[in-house]
């Protein structure tokens, strides 16, 4: 049995984020795992202890401010958490909230959760882009879209070598940060749907952590395609190198 | 002087691009360039409207245009949707005197959302309607939050607003501006619904308090009506009400007596009437004059038709990609409808403006709904179909029931013969057409 959080779904829905924990629940199950899906807000009790897999996804920046505040609350138990192995993964700004502190467009410093060591600072200008990037997580290269204000820096353990995108700041050459069982990207987006490997990825880890034995295989034909058939569209020369 | 130069050579092209039915915004972009504060320069008539949002503004302001000359009045109109400050810029020079002077009685501007900003300082509308504000384009627009912001710069307090009360993001702008506001809302009626059906909201917590709010009815994502359970507030008072809606005979009526037509069987289509009867009649144009007109507007076969194909009927809807509510609004239109189904949705490209395709908007899109109706098969078509495909199945709809084509032409012929029920073609502008000839089907109604 595997219980997945996903945090201020009400309030960190920008980007059809929603997709993830559709994803992996769909994926578990199929696999044979029992799957919950605990949908959480602010005016809800967190409790860190009960949740295998934590979400959360892209906000508007009031909604995201809504969000750190009642996060905030949970700094002990979310640090603790992750020490522990629980899953989280943070998408789009997100991410953010994780860091050691945010500096928003008027310059002001907000107090974020400060478990990782990397800052973020909002321009005042959007940042768009699509994304190819390489991870060691998969074999295939990652496909993803960027829309942020928020530009990271001090991220030193990434998780992605970008080939085409934003990254952590204009012009940055990686993007993301991962330590324990955390992830925090700023692709927005399923993600997990778009890259099928990735999905793979965190499935086979999660029951790799939960000790859960399958011998069934991930169906993932259809997304294999949409991944493959856009690489081909788009990326015709980096698929040929790679 | 240089301002009259500048007229007179900025008319000398919008009569040169007339001739060559070329677009809209080129002279006013050239007169910019000359006199970049040209748009300040124009003596402005009695009354002005300006329309925005992320949708509906064309339609709205078609409409308020039409009743306006019914009524009478010359108007000045910007009927091919330039509405950006070129655009804006071209309408005024088409109507104005040499030295700047608005001849018509009344300018009904479409404005752009990013534009206003622009726009209103310089045309200075006594209306402005703001049809919503929804998930629309975001690697231009970012997000709805933005896009709320750009509004707000460019109203000022002697600005009457004409907003839909239904809708809790667009009291924002009454909550912190002290405008003068004329609310248009549809009341409960047989195709509202209590729980609600779409996931991913725009707007689901008290602007004030910060609190969930809660719905007696919903129309459509998180348009209803709503109240905070913690502080005082809620829809507000509703000035001019859609008391009914039969889409069957595609009629509305408004304020219990008033009927009149619509021009196709969906909501964006009664709220765009509402917000043009409300403007319209603010200004003091008569309701029969209001209502003959509206229901006078012809549909377009571009945004909306039914056909019959060898006994099925096909129901073609026009949607925008980039944007998950026009989508939404197709899947509340399919849920409507009974018995077996067959959808087709797809595109030939995401975006034209682009050199980059974003699919997170797909997962905004609650084709859950589509679950729980009687599928026979979903087709997607066009270069992303393996996209939609997977985005179908996490749907909860049975993979083998869905089909990939990469091309209409492939994707037409199998629709015709391989699958049963009702066709709901839910596709982006760039199919409805190609799909009409593929299809060749003759109009039903």
């Amino acid at each position: 049995m595997i219980t997945i959080a996903h945090l201020y779904y009400d309030l960190l829905n920008l980007y059809g984020e929603s997709g993830n924990v559709k994803a992996l629940k769909m994926a578990l199950e199929s696999i044979g795992v029992d799957v919950t899906v605990k949908l959480l807000t602010t005016d809800d009790e967190l409790d860190f202890t009960e949740y295998d897999f934590v979400y959360l996804g892209m906000g508007t920046e009031e909604n995201q401010m809504l969000a750190l505040n009642h996060l905030l609350s949970y700094k002990e138990q979310i640090k603790t958490a992750i020490e522990h192995g629980t899953f989280f993964l943070a998408t789009g700004n997100a991410m953010e909230l994780f860091g050691k502190y945010m500096i928003d467009q008027t310059g002001k410093k907000i107090e974020t959760l400060q478990i990782f060591p990397y800052t973020t600072k909002l321009e005042t200008f959007r940042m768009v882009d699509e994304v190819l990037a390489k991870t060691e997580l998969t074999s295939s290269p990652i496909l993803g879209f960027q829309n942020q204000f928020g530009v990271i820096k001090d991220s030193n353990k990434p998780i992605f070598t970008m080939i085409r995108g934003i990254g952590s700041y204009p012009n940055s050459k990686t993007e993301g940060y991962m330590e324990h069982h955390f992830f925090g990207t700023y692709f927005i987006g399923p993600i997990l749907i778009r890259n099928p490997e990735l999905l793979e990825y965190f499935c086979r880890e999660i029951c790799k952590e939960k000790k859960i034995k399958t011998r069934k295989k991930l169906k993932l034909e259809l997304e294999k395609k949409a991944h493959d058939h856009f690489m081909e569209h788009y990326y015709k020369e980096e698929k040929a190198t790679n | 002087m240089r301002k009259t130069i500048t007229i007179i050579i900025g008319k000398i092209f919008v009569l040169v691009g007339k001739l060559l039915h070329r677009g809209s915004s080129l002279p006013g972009g050239i007169a910019l360039k000359l006199y970049p504060n040209l748009m300040h320069e124009f003596k402005m008539p009695e009354i002005v409207i300006a329309v925005t949002g992320s949708s509906g503004k064309g339609s709205i302001t078609s409409m308020i245009a039409e009743i306006c000359k019914k009524d009478g009045y010359q108007v000045a109109h910007n009927s091919k949707g330039s509405n950006l400050s070129a655009g804006i810029t071209t309408l005024l020079l088409e109507h104005s005197t040499l030295n700047g002077s608005i001849k018509s009685d009344i300018v009904i501007a479409e404005v752009d959302e990013r534009y206003c900003k622009y726009v209103f300082p310089c045309i200075k509308p006594n209306y402005v309607v703001i049809s919503n504000i929804t998930r629309d384009q975001p690697p231009r627009q970012g997000h709805f939050d933005l896009v709320y912001q750009e509004i707000k710069k460019a109203l000022t307090s002697d600005m009457h607003l004409i907003i839909s009360g239904d809708d809790p993001m667009l009291q924002k702008f009454v909550l912190e501006k002290e405008n003068p506001v004329t609310y248009y809302g549809i009341d409960k009626n047989r195709y509202s619904y209590i729980v609600s059906k779409f996931k991913n909201l725009n707007f689901t917590y008290c602007p004030i308090c910060h609190t969930k709010l809660i719905y007696d009815y919903y129309h459509f994502e998180e348009i209803g009506d709503y109240h905070c359970p913690n502080c005082h507030f809620k829809r507000p008072k509703i000035d001019i009400t859609c008391t009914d809606i039969d889409y069957d005979n595609k009629t509305i009526t408004i304020q219990n007596d008033k009927k009149t037509h619509i021009p196709y069987q969906l909501l964006y289509c009664v709220y765009n009437t509402l917000a043009a009867y409300t403007a319209t009649k603010l200004i003091g144009i008569k309701e029969d004059v209001i209502l003959s007109t509206t229901s006078e507007i012809a549909g377009n076969t571009k945004n909306f038709s039914v056909y019959q194909y060898q006994g099925r009927n096909v129901h073609v809807l026009n949607n925008k990609n980039e944007n998950s509510s026009t989508f939404n609004q197709s899947i509340l239109y399919v849920d409507r409808m009974k018995g077996e189904k067959t959808i087709v949705i797809g595109w030939k490209e995401i975006s034209r403006r682009y050199a980059f395709d974003d699919l997170s908007w797909l997962y905004d899109i609650d084709f859950e709904i589509l679950a729980k109706h009687d599928i026979n098969q979903v087709i997607c078509v066009g270069l992303h179909c393996y996209d939609i495909a997977t985005r179908v199945k996490y749907a909860n709809i049975d993979e083998k029931k869905i089909k990939t084509f990469d091309s209409l032409e492939e994707a037409v012929p199998y629709i015709k013969e391989k699958n049963k029920g009702d066709i709901f073609a839910i596709l982006n502008f760039d199919y409805v057409i190609p799909f009409h000839e593929l299809m060749n089907g003759s109009e039903k109604k």
